[in-house]
């Protein structure tokens, strides 16, 4: 198959499959992504409502802390004892609470006071926390640098009319610091004066406080109850159930800090994620199922498909160009089929009409001999006319179909005897090619078949030997009976013929050697041949022999006698 | 969503409020007659007593002494009602916990269920990577109920300990009432691997459930649990920490805690102590107390029927003249009497003088309230010899152990001879303790369970606990 045939034919098949597939594939994919998306948004909003569920904690902190605090300020304004007074009740009292801070108009912390000296570390520390989250308190909206400069009377005056009323505390504002183990928050307030009321909550209590808020991993009682029935009556243990899903809150250092749901690894990558709300923002609730929840995409059946399409395609192909080439190959035979025929055939009828002529030419003379001249050229011709007659028809065998074929002539008649006349016919031109004839008769007796068919047959083999085959300078014929053929084995000397082309050479038009200087001829003569043969009931074979080639004729007859 | 309910134990009212306070003594005494025996004063279910280990300090030197204020409960009779107690058992069911350990838990927690009485609340936490409510907070009554759930927990997963004392104390929030006894007893083998887990998140969530009235006790199972976690959590939570070695032993142990928790006679103390001008309070031994300026406030969650309950405040005392007396502390103590339900105050003044006469300084000391404050004094550096072994320094640990025997012993030696017999067995235990772990420091082997011994040993006289540290095998209990 030529390249660039073999090229296209790929093209043709590749490349609708490539399509296909790319297709195929990113359609795939483009489904699971929605899917994915689908899904993502469900369990994104199931994390929502958790943290929806969870953020009134924060609102309630601040309501019920504004309200003690308040109080707690009103107190010390009017008794003028800080230190040991009801914020200082607050502090050590309330559970969320850690430390308590008053930073003054003027940006100083007055309270809780400086330690001691000689205090422990630890509390000396905690003062200088404090003190840096006092600095680092969110501003008041109002706020400006300016704020810095209020005179010390002015904010007295404003802390004596504070006293007078209840305080009235602006709204509080979570403010989030990092120390120690991680999120520390503080509510702060600022009162009319300017002056600023933290709260530095305790973050083991607003941790524990969100834990109760979130769910708990529901205990399947049913199937405990269950579960020990099941253990009663089959002794074993009752397989637990798959897991599922698991949630769980990370905080800002991603560290797991509490998780509900089925007991799964959470090392892998969780199907979603969402931040909590203010002030916990820095927090993530994240989502992890046990199993992926969308299939990953499976190519596997896209493959099996392609690659059925690609066989078909394939085997398409290959049909198609073999049958073209083949129809390529059969109109550049018949061309060369004509051409060789049309030769074949001009030789006897030169020969016709040059024997015409030299009868013609004898009528002139009035010769003796001129009856028998004119008879011995007749015969050359009729001879030539013959041989003309079987051409046509053995090019007729091969270029026509079944129908319209000549019906075989069963006569009864001595089968070596038309074997002999058709040697005798080659006599003169074996002479000349010096090739000896040896002859086995085995068939001397009458039986009934179409001799003209035999006579096809041979003289189509063994023109074969004289013109391939004279260099052997044998012809062997041997004919026999065998049950109900006719065989007639049909030997030489020749170069033979290599067993791989065995079959070929019954094909029409096949010619081993096909080059200008190869003997002239049709390359149908062994189809002729064979087809004949099988028409008779019988074949025409290659049979083994130790030199040379050996054909064998077989034709199914019918013995007279019988 | 329930509005978020955190009782504080007193509401923040104007303190005129309270002067309602029935029985409140002002009990002003004499510097002079203060100093022999400190200052006693009984109301209803608490005896407040007030000592200081120098009565008499040397006069023009500023130097250190120790005040130590006891609180003792009041026996109660058997036939008396006692007050409801509110508690939540919290079980580590993590997969370390599988075995017999799982199983002893089971039956520790239903023979305590079994020991409530219909009106007292039970809950019942379980957790491992996850926390699931076993037993929502319920009346014991149901107990036939409780005790089967309880008969089908299964061990097996990771350590959410934080999580599971705070759904604990959620729980027995749900029904606080003024007069319960409310208590997480906390049973664990393992050390927190879920969740917040270093022993000062522990710690300040102790702290925060004692504000509002929750005690957290803590029993260690096994060998494998954070002591430091697990006792400081019992500290903070005003609790008790035991080590339990043997899950056989777990049933027995359970029963003391539960002995503890029945037996509560007064809760949600306010303890002040504010100290007189010229004398600077330092720290409280082993307590978290707030100090602020003269005022040293002291938390206490509850106080056991006989129980003594003491604290020591270290104070540096300002120079005096000789001759001289002066005014040294005054107490006073708000709580709720837990068997009649009612608010009670008790108050008491302390004195000391100067002189120039060191013999009669040692003349004079306090023995009794020396003894005690020496057994904290002691308990301190048995805390300091823990963190000297875990940073190797293997040496200086065995010598301040070795220096606490010597000290207490000496000490013994004279409250023999003085025949100051209520102070001997803290005594005796304390010098057995730091005896053996002298000996434990040394040796690697022992060292895994002796460190929880000694965790335990250290809560133990922190917090006055009654059951025995399990370090000690004496025959006897001390009071």
């Amino acid at each position: 198959m030529p390249l660039k045939v073999l090229i296209a034919l790929l093209t043709l098949i590749a490349a609708p499959l490539l399509l296909l597939g790319w297709v195929s594939a990113s359609t795939m994919r483009a489904d699971r992504s929605t899917a994915q998306r689908q899904i993502e948004a469900v369990l994104r909003s199931r994390l929502k409502e958790i943290d929806t569920s969870v953020q009134p904690l924060f609102d309630e902190i601040a309501t019920m802390l504004t309200s003690q605090v308040r109080l707690a300020i009103d107190q010390d304004a009017a008794s003028g004892d800080l230190q040991h007074g009801e914020l200082a009740r607050f502090q050590r009292g309330q559970p969320l609470v850690q430390r308590a801070i008053i930073v003054n108009p003027r940006g100083m912390m007055i309270y809780p006071p400086p330690p001691p000296n000689n205090s422990q570390s630890d509390r000396i520390e905690e003062y200088a926390a404090l003190k840096t989250l006092a600095m680092s308190r969110p501003r008041r909206a109002s706020e400006d640098s300016s704020v810095q400069a209020i005179s010390v009377d002015q904010s007295k005056a404003a802390a004596q009319q504070a006293s007078a009323q209840p305080s009235r505390l602006s709204a509080p504002v979570y403010h989030i610091w990092y120390r120690d183990e991680g999120t520390q928050l503080s509510l702060w307030w600022y009162q009319e004066s300017g002056s600023a009321i933290g709260v530095m909550l305790a973050r083991s209590r607003w941790m524990a406080e969100l834990m109760t808020r979130l769910p708990n991993t529901p205990l399947p009682i049913i199937q405990v109850a269950a579960q020990s029935i099941y253990k009663n009556l089959s002794g074993e243990r009752r397989p637990t159930p798959d897991p599922v899903e698991a949630i769980a809150l990370y905080d800002e250092s991603n560290r797991l800090v509490y998780r509900w749901g089925d007991d799964i690894d959470l090392s892998k990558t969780p199907e979603t994620q969402l931040e909590l709300s203010e002030p916990l923002s820095s927090w993530n609730l994240k989502y992890y199922a046990a199993r992926p929840l969308t299939n990953p995409v499976r190519f596997t059946g896209l493959y099996a498909a392609i690659t059925g399409l690609g066989i078909v395609l394939f085997a398409l192909g290959a049909y198609v160009l073999t049958n073209l080439q083949r129809q390529i190959r059969l109109a550049k035979n018949r061309v060369t089929f004509a051409g060789q025929v049309s030769h074949e055939l001009r030789t006897p009828l030169t020969n016709i009409r040059l024997y015409t002529e030299l009868a013609q030419a004898d009528l002139q003379s009035t010769d003796n001999t001129t009856s028998e001249r004119i008879a011995a050229r007749l015969a050359i011709i009729d001879g030539e006319s013959r041989r003309l007659s079987r051409l046509v028809s053995g090019v007729m065998e091969v270029i026509r179909e079944d129908e319209g074929k000549r019906p075989l002539r069963l006569l009864a008649q001595n089968a070596d005897k038309v074997i002999d006349d058709v040697i005798e016919q080659f006599l003169p031109s074996y002479e000349a090619a010096s090739i000896r004839i040896e002859r086995h008769r085995g068939a001397n007796q009458s039986i009934v078949f179409d001799a003209d068919c035999l006579d096809v047959i041979l003289v189509n083999l063994l023109s074969n030997i004289e013109k391939y085959a004279a260099a052997g300078g044998l012809a062997k014929i041997e004919s026999f009976l065998r049950s109900d053929n006719l065989c007639v084995r049909v030997c030489d000397h020749g170069p033979g013929i290599a067993s791989r082309h065995h079959q070929h050479v019954f094909k029409a038009f096949r010619r081993l050697d096909d080059s200008i200087s190869a003997p002239s001829g049709t390359g149908i003569g062994l189809t002729i041949a064979r087809r004949l043969a099988r028409r008779h009931g019988g074949d025409v074979k290659i049979v083994p022999s130790t030199k040379g080639v050996c054909f064998e004729v077989t034709i199914r007859v019918s013995l007279e006698n019988a | 969503m329930p509005l978020l309910k955190l009782p504080c134990r007193r509401p923040f009212s104007p303190p005129k409020l309270k002067g309602l306070m029935p029985l409140a003594i002002a009990a002003v005494i004499a510097a002079a007659s203060a100093a022999d025996g400190g200052d006693k004063k009984s109301v209803g279910q608490v005896t407040l007593q007030v000592g200081t280990s120098h009565p008499t300090l040397i006069a023009d030197k500023k130097q250190t002494s120790y005040v130590r204020i006891a609180l003792t409960g009041s026996e109660i009779e058997s036939s008396k009602k006692r007050p409801p107690v509110n508690v939540a058992i919290v079980i580590d069911n993590s997969g370390s916990m599988n075995g017999s350990k799982i199983d002893q838990a089971r039956r520790a927690a239903i023979a305590a269920i079994k020991r409530l009485r219909d009106d007292d609340i039970v809950s019942v936490v379980l957790y491992n990577s996850n926390v699931s409510v076993l037993v929502p907070a319920t009346k014991a009554s149901d107990r036939d109920s409780i005790i089967r759930q309880i008969e089908s927990v299964q061990a097996g997963g990771s350590t959410a300990l934080f999580a599971g004392v705070s759904k604990g104390a959620a729980e027995t929030r749900k029904f606080m009432r003024d007069e319960s006894v409310n208590r997480v007893i906390l049973l664990s083998d393992g050390q927190a691997n879920v969740g917040p887990s270093s022993p000062s998140e522990l710690e300040n969530l102790g702290a925060s459930l004692v504000k509002e009235g929750i005690s957290v006790s803590t029993l260690g199972l096994g060998l494998g649990y954070n002591e430091d976690l697990m006792s400081g959590l019992a500290i903070a939570g005003s609790g008790n920490h035991m080590f339990i070695e043997e899950a056989d032993d777990l049933v027995a142990v359970f029963n003391k805690e539960f002995n503890d928790l029945l037996s509560v006679v007064a809760g949600d103390f306010e303890i002040e102590a504010t100290l007189a001008e010229g004398v600077r309070p330092v720290k409280v031994l082993g307590t978290n107390a707030d100090i602020v300026g003269q005022k040293v406030f002291i938390p206490l969650t509850q106080l056991y029927s006989s129980q003594e309950r003491y604290f020591v405040v270290e104070v540096e005392v300002a120079a005096g003249k000789a001759g001289t007396s002066r005014s040294l502390v005054d107490v006073t103590v708000n709580y709720i009497n837990k068997i009649n339900q009612t608010p009670e105050k008790l108050t008491a003044s302390l004195g000391i003088r100067f002189t120039d006469d060191e013999t009669k300084v040692t003349q004079d000391r306090d023995l009794e309230t020396l003894a005690f404050c020496s057994v904290q004094i002691a308990n301190e550096r048995n805390r300091q010899a823990t963190l000297l072994r875990d940073s190797g320094q293997i040496g200086e640990a065995e010598k301040l152990l070795k220096q606490n025997t010597d000290e207490l012993k000496a000490l013994k030696a004279i409250c023999v001879a003085k025949d100051i017999k209520i102070v001997l067995p803290a005594l005796e235990v304390n010098i057995e303790l730091n005896r053996n772990q002298a000996s434990t420091v040394r040796d690697e082997s022992k060292w895994y369970s002796g460190r929880k011994m000694m965790r335990e040993a250290q809560n133990y006289n922190q917090s006055q606990q009654r059951a025995l540290p399990s370090g000690i095998k004496s025959g006897y209990s001390p009071k």
